[in-house]
């Protein structure tokens, strides 16, 4: 069986050795990109099954990776998970218009929940589906 | 008859008298003349005779030539005095005739005598004859001449009496004259006199003779009509003069009370000179003070035109008051909003209170929705009041009072990029931290003993209540700049407690208490407020209520009308405010000094954080409770509709 792969688009290190770690130890493989330019680069050689994205980060932050996962044909369907502390509902909406399937202020919830979130896309049954279509960005 | 044919009449009269009188003197002394030239002549027949007497006498003693001569002579006198026209009236009178028989004879005597010479009786008879008829001629003579003269005297003396009888009619004429004159002219202009002077004294009783038919009497005549009419008039003008007198005493008194009113006046007048001094320090007061206002102050009258600028104003616009004043405002200086889109006139502030009469004020700090555009075109960002003014009800002007608030859009924006980027920088180590405890925890790094889970647990909440803080604090330092707009909407109750519900899941389930609402369900309550405002401040209350109440207790939500206001309640069976800590609760940081006992973790910013959240939409929020008796919290709005 294919191993389920997941992007981590972050450029905090202990957090994404945290999401690493919990990641792989609900059996998922993990890919690291710690930039925008890295994200696609990673997107282009490892196609992955889901994107947890952080959206403040040097050089191309994370709404440029959003807007190039729905502009690109290739990638439609791509579930993306925002994980960010921008807070301010701005953000959010401008996130979720872009195509995001959800946003999670890291904060404000417990790493677990992102992990179930996670497997909600990725395992089972009646998994959740991506965004379809072109979205605008 | 008139007077004047009368005085013709009479003047005829005295005319005729006086030529009477005169023909009788003339006559007289022509009869007079002729009397006497006649008595002349006779006496000097008389004369001549008695010459010829004593001539003849001469010659019959001495007849000479000589002599006969002179008797010639003398005779001849006689002889044409005799023939003279004097006696041209005598010539048939007896005596005159005889006379003349008395001269010829003498005459014829004489010749013969003379023819007689040689004869010296012959001579001597005729010498006698010729005395005795000289004689005889001088005695006739001096008889006719007696005669000449009594009849000469006679003519005198009724010449003189006629004379004198003309003289006496003149006299009679003229008295009647006089009486005359008395009688029908001095009588009647005596009595006009007297008439006058009586109307002179305003007695127009008396009436002048008018019966007459002749001057006079028209003049009476004329004179009673000028007589009722002077009466009229004196009447007429006596009537004006009282109305006149009337009216002086009317102008007098309205004089006399110009008099006053012109003291009270020049008093008022001086009380404002007075007023007016005051007013112009004032008012130089007011000047200084409105030019040395930080703020731009500009006032527009109904019609929309500046009436006054003060130097701020002039400066921030970049316009001369000298050119603006008297102007459409909108023509001088233009508004954009927010978006950079240009404020049409009719939707600017100072237009929209002008028709409205209501003050507009943008909100304080730097959320200023509008830009004004100086003259050169730039724009900077306006914290505006415009309020109207207000005479006898009308809205007469308004005036704006505006602020550059670039400087604190600046460090507005300044502070909100630190309270972004402070959230964001502050939220993700702790979110780190969180996440790795809850790694550890979870065993992915490894197995965990019980004393180290217990641990963990510290210090993941520990990390908890950091974040909340964190949140909290931003949180309110966010509504404390006044970034959040508030945006009104009609709502029910029922809508904003399944909101809610949802919201407060975690923290109801956390505690493990319960929640109910008591609202009936056919509430007809609508809302008009910020509805995540209001949610906010009731998200909480709930809360609160929820931390504070111990397990398995109730959560009441209710909203209620009440005298113009919607009031929101959450009721709870939890640990109560103290009385005396009522007012305190709301303020920053400040814990109840039970709740710090009951829970230690608390922020102090919840309550807070609802008092600003109320601000905006002018809630008011109170408290009803006692230590250890619960406590229901209050939110009220005030009933309006869209």
């Amino acid at each position: 069986m294919k191993r389920i792969l997941v992007l981590v688009v972050e450029d905090e290190q202990f957090l994404t050795r945290v999401l690493k770690d919990n990641l792989e130890a609900e059996g998922f493989m993990v890919d690291l990109a710690a930039n925008g330019d890295e994200a696609i680069d990673h997107l282009h050689k490892n196609r992955p099954d889901l994107i947890l994205l952080d959206i403040l980060m040097p050089k191309r932050d994370g709404f440029f990776v959003l807007g190039e996962v729905r502009k690109n044909p290739e990638w439609k369907g791509l579930p993306v998970i925002v994980l960010s502390n921008l807070g301010g509902d701005t953000e959010i909406k401008k996130a979720l218009e872009m195509g995001a399937d959800n946003y999670f202020v890291k904060s404000q919830h417990p790493i677990e929940e992102v992990v179930q979130e996670v497997r909600n896309y990725l395992v089972g049954e009646n998994k959740k589906e991506a965004k379809i279509g072109e979205v605008s960005s | 008859m008139t007077i004047k044919k009368k005085v013709q009449f009479i003047a005829l009269g005295v005319l005729l008298c006086i030529v009477a009188i005169a023909g009788v003197f003339v006559l007289r002394n022509l009869s007079v003349q002729v009397a006497e030239a006649r008595l002349d002549k006779i006496s000097s027949v008389v004369r001549g005779a008695a010459n010829l007497y004593a001539i003849s006498d001469r010659f019959i003693s001495n007849p000479s030539t000589e002599t006969s001569a002179q008797w010639q002579d003398e005779y001849q006198k006689i002889t044409e005095t005799l023939d003279s026209p004097s006696f041209e009236a005598y010539k048939d009178k007896e005596q005159f005739l005889q006379l003349r028989r008395h001269n010829n004879t003498i005459g014829a005597l004489f010749i013969q005598m003379k023819n007689a010479t040689g004869d010296t009786h012959l001579r001597a008879r005729f010498s006698e004859q010729i005395l005795h008829h000289t004689n005889e001629f001088v005695q006739d003579s001096a008889a006719l001449a007696s005669i000449i003269f009594t009849e000469t005297e006679v003519i005198r003396r009724q010449t003189t009496v006629g004379f004198f009888i003309s003289l006496e009619i003149l006299f009679a004429i003229v008295v009647s004259f006089v009486v005359l004159m008395v009688r029908n002219v001095t009588n009647p202009l005596m009595k006009l006199t007297d008439v006058v002077l009586r109307m002179g004294k305003g007695d127009f009783s008396l009436r002048a003779p008018s019966r007459t038919k002749d001057e006079i009497g028209s003049l009476g005549a004329a004179f009673n009509e000028m007589e009722d009419k002077l009466q009229k008039r004196t009447k007429d003008l006596e009537e004006a003069k009282a109305n006149d007198e009337k009216l002086l005493e009317d102008l007098n008194s309205r004089v006399a009370q110009l008099e006053d009113a012109r003291k009270a006046m020049t008093n008022l007048f001086q009380d404002f000179e007075d007023e007016r001094a005051q007013l112009m320090e004032a008012k130089a007061k007011d000047e200084a003070l409105l030019e040395n206002l930080g703020e731009g102050v500009m006032a527009v009258d109904k019609d929309k035109r500046i009436i006054l600028v003060n130097r701020v104003a002039e400066n921030l616009l970049g316009i001369q008051r000298e050119n603006v004043l008297g102007k459409k405002y909108y023509e001088v200086f233009g508004n954009q909003d927010v978006e950079g889109k240009i404020v049409e006139e009719p939707n600017r502030p100072i237009t929209k209170v002008l028709e409205s009469g209501k003050k507009i004020s943008t909100p304080v700090g730097p959320f200023a929705p509008y830009y004004y555009i100086r003259s050169d075109g730039t724009r900077f960002p306006v914290a505006i009041t415009v309020t109207p003014v207000i005479l006898g009800g009308e809205t007469v002007g308004v005036i704006d009072i505006f602020r550059d608030v670039t400087r604190e859009k600046e460090i507005e924006k300044l502070r909100i990029d630190f309270l972004a980027l402070a959230s964001h920088q502050l939220r993700t180590p702790l979110s780190g931290t969180k996440w790795l405890i809850e790694t550890i925890r979870r065993g992915v790094t490894g197995e965990v003993s019980k004393k180290q889970q217990e641990y963990l647990e510290q210090i993941y909440q520990t990390n908890e209540r950091m974040i909340a803080l964190v949140y909290d604090m931003l949180d309110v330092l966010k509504i404390e700049s006044g970034e959040t707009a508030v945006k009104k909407k009609n709502f029910s109750p029922h809508e904003l407690y399944n909101d809610l519900e949802v919201l407060t899941e975690p923290v109801i389930k956390k505690r493990g208490v319960i929640m109910r609402n008591v609202l009936p369900a056919d509430s007809k309550i609508s809302a008009f407020t910020d509805f995540d405002i209001l949610k906010g401040i009731l998200e909480e209350y709930i809360s609160n209520a929820a931390e504070y109440t111990p397990d398995g207790k109730e959560i009441v939500f209710d909203a209620q009308e009440k005298d113009g206001s919607i009031v929101f309640s959450v009721k709870d069976n939890g640990i109560g405010v103290p009385k005396d800590e009522h007012d305190k609760i709301f303020q920053r940081f400040y814990r109840a000094s039970n709740a710090k006992e009951f829970r230690p973790d608390g922020t102090g910013l919840g309550l807070y954080r609802a008092s600003l959240l109320a601000e905006k939409i002018n809630a008011r929020l109170w408290i009803e409770s006692d230590t250890g008796k619960g406590a229901t919290f209050f939110a009220s709005i005030p009933q309006t509709t869209n």
